[in-house]
């Protein structure tokens, strides 16, 4: 099971999930997150945006990536996730008619967020399209856990709701607004280092027991 | 005369009062990348700077023909994306060929400068917002000043936090993101918002 894990670069994505997240680790994509994912809803719909237009353009890049001329390839990367917008508009509209409008341009600037443009130029042309698939869903599980987890939290307490339905006061409508989507952030950036730090230190634990033994 | 001054006034709106990095949190990943790169700074910003101007000046006119189009906020972001295809293939020939010293210091970054967020967020902003030419131009000239103004204020702080005794699970990411977020209240505060209640 783990040869297969490994084979498929099944391990490695995992990591994208949680210990090596790419909002709250690496640092990406963090401005569509602090700015627009202010409800349940708009953190739902910008995974999906997310998932759409990076899973396709990896797969692209690695399967067509080397084949192309240096100065097209991020010019095509751009476009196939740019296409990709097309079906993530009218999926993310059948949970909410005015769900793009009401996200403004922050949907649309995941076709051009690092990873569908840097990650692909540098890492995923070198993968084998399996892998990049996989990375892909493990980088789009990643950033989706972080979108709901902070939209949530801001909607619950910026308006008192959840998923549109409201069930309180609002406690602090100002937690929907950019700096308050950066500070959270941080915060839920130095949990994942916590537990990272902790599963690390458990595992070097075992492993010197394993050898002493 | 009223077009400079609506020029500058649009370009320092866009510097301080609607920052792409304070209020917009447009380009942050970016930002992160040259804040521990300050001679990079001038470089980047000038090519952003380019980028925004150009396209927007291109894609102006084609804006007008489709915004009242049922689709337009998925239709006129496409069309930006195109025209700032065709930017990029234009600036990576041109500097290539004229600035090949440059084109070596850019290398795979070219690709990645020219098409990141606070690009296509500088370029739609002032689409969105039905602004005129001159009024364009000079928000794309004022986001990129201001995208600069914000990487070094940001990388000034960066650097001081260094020397700082931060909790171990605060370091990196974390307290760069919670600094950001104090600058970005900071800045709310200075051009006279107050916090919704």
């Amino acid at each position: 099971m783990n040869q297969l894990k490994e084979k498929f670069g099944i391990k490695d994505s995992l990591a994208y999930i949680f210990f090596k997240n790419p909002v709250l680790v690496l640092g990406l994509v963090i401005g569509q997150l602090a700015a627009g994912d202010t409800t349940l809803q708009n953190g739902a719909a910008l995974s999906v945006t997310y998932f759409l237009v990076t899973v396709p353009v990896l797969v692209f890049a690695s399967v067509f990536g080397k084949k192309l001329p240096q100065w097209l390839r991020v010019v095509c990367y751009a476009l196939v996730s740019t296409v990709m917008l097309v079906p993530a508009y009218f999926i993310c509209g059948s949970f909410s008619a005015t769900i793009f409008d009401s996200l403004g341009i922050y949907p649309v600037l995941l076709a051009v967020s690092t990873v569908p443009i840097v990650y692909s130029s540098k890492i995923a042309e070198n993968s084998e399209p399996l892998s990049a698939l996989m990375n892909g869903i493990g980088i789009s599980l990643g950033f989706a856990l972080t979108a709901i987890i902070l939209g949530a939290a801001r909607e619950f307490f910026g308006s008192g709701g959840l998923w549109g339905f409201k069930f309180a006061d609002a406690v602090y409508p100002a937690v929907r607004l950019p700096f308050w989507g950066f500070i959270l952030l941080g915060f839920m950036a130095a949990i994942v280092n916590l537990i990272s730090e902790a599963v690390k230190k458990s595992e070097e634990t075992k492993n010197s027991e394993e050898g002493n033994a | 005369m009223n077009y400079i001054f609506q020029f500058l006034t649009m370009m320092l709106t866009a510097v301080f009062i609607e920052n792409i990095i304070f209020t917009r949190a447009l380009g942050t990943s970016w930002m992160f990348y040259l804040a521990k790169r300050p001679k990079e700074i001038a470089r980047y910003t000038l090519l952003l700077m380019a980028v925004i101007t150009l396209s927007g000046v291109i894609g102006y006119p084609i804006r007008g023909l489709i915004y009242d189009s049922e689709y337009r906020h998925i239709v006129i972001p496409m069309m930006y994306i195109g025209v700032m295809a065709v930017v990029y293939i234009g600036v990576y020939f041109f500097i290539k060929k004229f600035l090949p010293g440059e084109f070596e210091h850019f290398g795979m970054n070219l690709g990645a400068a020219v098409f990141n967020c606070a690009a296509l967020g500088g370029i739609l902003i002032p689409s969105g917002e039905r602004l005129d030419l001159i009024s364009t131009i000079g928000y794309g000239i004022g986001m990129s000043l201001g995208f600069g103004f914000a990487v070094v204020i940001v990388g000034y702080g960066l650097s001081r936090i260094e020397y700082c005794r931060v909790p171990k699970p605060f370091k990196g990411v974390p307290i760069a993101l919670i600094y950001l977020g104090l600058l970005s209240l900071a800045f709310y505060g200075l051009v006279g918002h107050q916090l919704p209640t």
